[in-house]
């Protein structure tokens, strides 16, 4: 606090506490520390990323599926668009905060809420039909024979390089959603002002780091 | 003596507190965000064209070693462009998009090298 007020002309401004609490480094605590979580993350990602195209380099030719034969890529294109969408809703919160229309803020924390939650039920119910109708296991992929031809079943670690990537991802979408009740409730309890945005302005970093994310991994996983 | 580094944001910083007990609100000047967001959606049509041609009409209208480097290039377009203008790096300080970009630059150069024998 002291060096805040020393920064800021040795006077404390008013509401000092709804102010982005500022070093001197020019950005506020809390958004400093984000920044540098999201610096962490993307190291744990890229490890991820990184991974999976290793082993699918080194890969025996034929046990990795092409695209679109083991997943379902327009069920994920909705997907990918709804996280696209639930970006936009969240900047959209943050300018009517920052505009003082209470009632948009509100309503685009809650446009975000529900897309984030349809982004997390069409993942489950992609996993539910992975495993069991498609045979997306671990260790191996079945490919169904077409036009009365038997299924073959391929040991391969695909599936394992699959979960680990969009699970890891979908843990992130759920950890945000948890996240942005918070926000929401706070906003619907009177919370926030158009001079004390901080804490929806790191929230929508990190939803939009996720969303970033996953459009690295739609492509890197499902079209390529 | 006080021995605390002059904040050189300090003038910028003082300009953004509130001075109206009433919380005063000053019109903000916001990002291009609708337009980013069309040109999200553009690029990703783009994206699943080719494979969405395979799915329903079994053909495909670029080769698969084209379309790899094609998609990698708008994915990452993509990203920059929610990076750049949702997450305000193009208007913020200049080193936290280095802060984020660094540690890639390292993982980049680490699977390379271990790249390189495959």
């Amino acid at each position: 606090m002291a060096i805040d007020q020393h920064v800021a002309g040795g006077h404390a401004p008013p509401h000092a506490a709804d102010a982005p609490s500022t070093l001197t480094v020019g950005v506020g605590n809390r958004k400093l520390g984000l920044w540098i979580f999201l610096a962490s993350e993307v190291i744990f990602f890229t490890a991820l990323i990184g991974g999976g195209i290793l082993l699918r380099l080194s890969s025996t030719p034929g046990t990795w599926p092409m695209p679109g034969e083991v997943l379902n890529v327009p069920l994920t294109s909705l997907n990918t668009f709804i996280l696209i969408v639930s970006s936009v809703t969240v900047v959209q919160a943050l300018a009517a905060l920052q505009d003082n229309r209470r009632q948009h803020f509100r309503m685009f924390l809650v446009a975000t809420f529900i897309l984030g939650v349809t982004f997390l039920s069409i993942q489950a119910y992609e996993y539910y039909k992975l495993v069991f109708e498609e045979g997306l296991m671990l260790s191996q992929f079945t490919l169904h024979g077409h036009h009365g031809e038997a299924d073959v079943v391929v040991q391969s670690v695909y599936g394992a390089a699959f979960y680990i990537q969009t699970g890891f991802h979908g843990m992130h979408v759920l950890g945000g959603v948890l996240w942005l009740s918070f926000v929401t409730i706070k906003a619907f309890l009177g919370g926030y002002a158009p001079d004390d945005y901080e804490g929806v302005e790191i929230f929508g970093l990190y939803w939009h780091f996720v969303d970033l994310v996953w459009i690295l991994l739609f492509t890197i996983v499902y079209l390529i | 003596m006080q021995f605390i580094r002059k904040n050189p944001y300090a003038e910028e910083l003082r300009q953004q507190q509130p001075t109206d007990p009433q919380h005063t609100v000053h019109p903000h000047k916001h990002p291009p965000y609708m337009k980013v967001f069309l040109w999200l959606v553009i690029l990703t049509a783009i994206e699943v064209s080719p494979i969405f041609s395979e799915i329903f009409f079994g053909f495909s209208p670029i080769p698969h070693n084209l379309l790899v480097p094609m998609l990698l290039t708008i994915a990452v377009i993509k990203a920059a462009l929610v990076a750049l203008y949702y997450m305000h790096l193009l208007y913020d300080r200049f080193w936290l998009g280095a802060m984020i970009l660094s540690p890639l630059a390292f993982a980049m150069y680490f699977g390379l090298v271990i790249a390189v024998p495959y």
